[in-house]
């Protein structure tokens, strides 16, 4: 069962699960949980009808590895939209935007798509995603 | 007890697009908005024109690369109200680093974002307010466009009612 959120409606989802997506591939992230003003909580689908959405992640490195290396990903609440870009703290990063990602909702699922260009032992957490 | 009601705006307007790429990389040149449909707002010239009597929620985000000069840099960026010659809202700083030197290991860069309350017609931009080592805005290095899937990418977006 999904549930839709009308028109006008605010919605927060988050990612605590810690999921580590691997590399190289556009990933929907799953939500643990979502709430919303209309009173609507559910743990794992919820479409939008009309939105501003924006999606931001946080790494955690989950040991082994190079401390500090390159991963790096970008996320977005769709798979259309300006992606934002997360890096770990430290990388050699001669390449960067604003971590958050953006995009509009027109009946679509409140969600973060992900893509890690490199893995290095790092998770993804406490991802956020915003509709108003 | 005191009640405070949830306000259900859905009349309010959407839109969220591209970035160009600025003219130069001088301070306080343009970085300019691509076209957009938006109620009760156009672009021209890259500049936002928004209708009298409208409230907008404004947010920007750039990318940069310095991969030509090899040490850190940074840009600034903000909205810019041209009709009434100031800035407006939060800037944002991105920066780059060199190799694990942990000079902006706690980075904290999102978006720029502005709140304009428009009581006349107003125009607003996007500006580069401080520049330092960046050898691209919205573009890499060697003036190739940005790849299409995945990448960061360079948007703003309009919520307005």
């Amino acid at each position: 069962m999904s549930y839709r959120v009308k028109k006008g409606a605010f919605a927060v989802g988050i990612v605590n699960s810690g999921q580590d997506t691997g590399s190289g591939s556009l990933t929907k992230l799953s939500l643990d949980s979502i709430r919303t003003s209309a009173g609507v909580f559910h743990s794992t689908t919820l479409f939008i009808q009309s939105g501003l959405a924006f999606s931001d992640t946080y790494f955690y490195d989950t040991g082994g590895g190079d401390p500090n290396y390159n991963p790096s990903a970008g996320h977005c609440p769709n798979t259309t939209g300006g992606f934002g870009w997360d890096m770990t703290d430290g990388y050699d990063n001669a390449v960067t935007s604003g971590a958050v990602g953006c995009a509009t909702y027109t009946n679509d699922e409140l969600a973060i798509y992900y893509y890690e260009f490199v893995d290095q032992n790092h998770s993804v957490n406490s991802s956020i995603c915003v509709v108003l | 007890m005191t009640y405070i009601p949830f306000i259900d705006n859905p009349n309010a307007d959407k839109s969220q697009t591209t970035l160009d790429v600025p003219a130069n990389l001088n301070v306080n040149t343009l970085i300019p908005c691509t076209s957009i449909t938006h109620t009760g707002i156009t672009n021209s010239s890259g500049q936002l024109v928004i209708n009298s009597g409208l409230s907008v929620l404004l947010t920007a985000a750039c990318l940069i690369d310095r991969r030509t000069t090899y040490t850190g840099g940074y840009l600034v960026f903000q909205w810019y109200d041209v009709t009434n010659s100031s800035w407006i809202g939060r800037s944002c700083q991105l920066s780059t680093a060199t190799w694990n030197n942990n000079t902006h290991r706690y980075r904290s860069e999102s978006f720029a974002r502005c709140v304009v309350i428009a009581t006349v017609q107003t125009t607003v931009e996007l500006r580069i307010k401080s520049i330092l080592n960046v050898s691209a805005i919205n573009e890499q290095y060697d003036g190739s466009s940005i790849p299409a899937s995945s990448w960061p990418s360079p948007w703003y977006s309009i919520l307005s009612f």
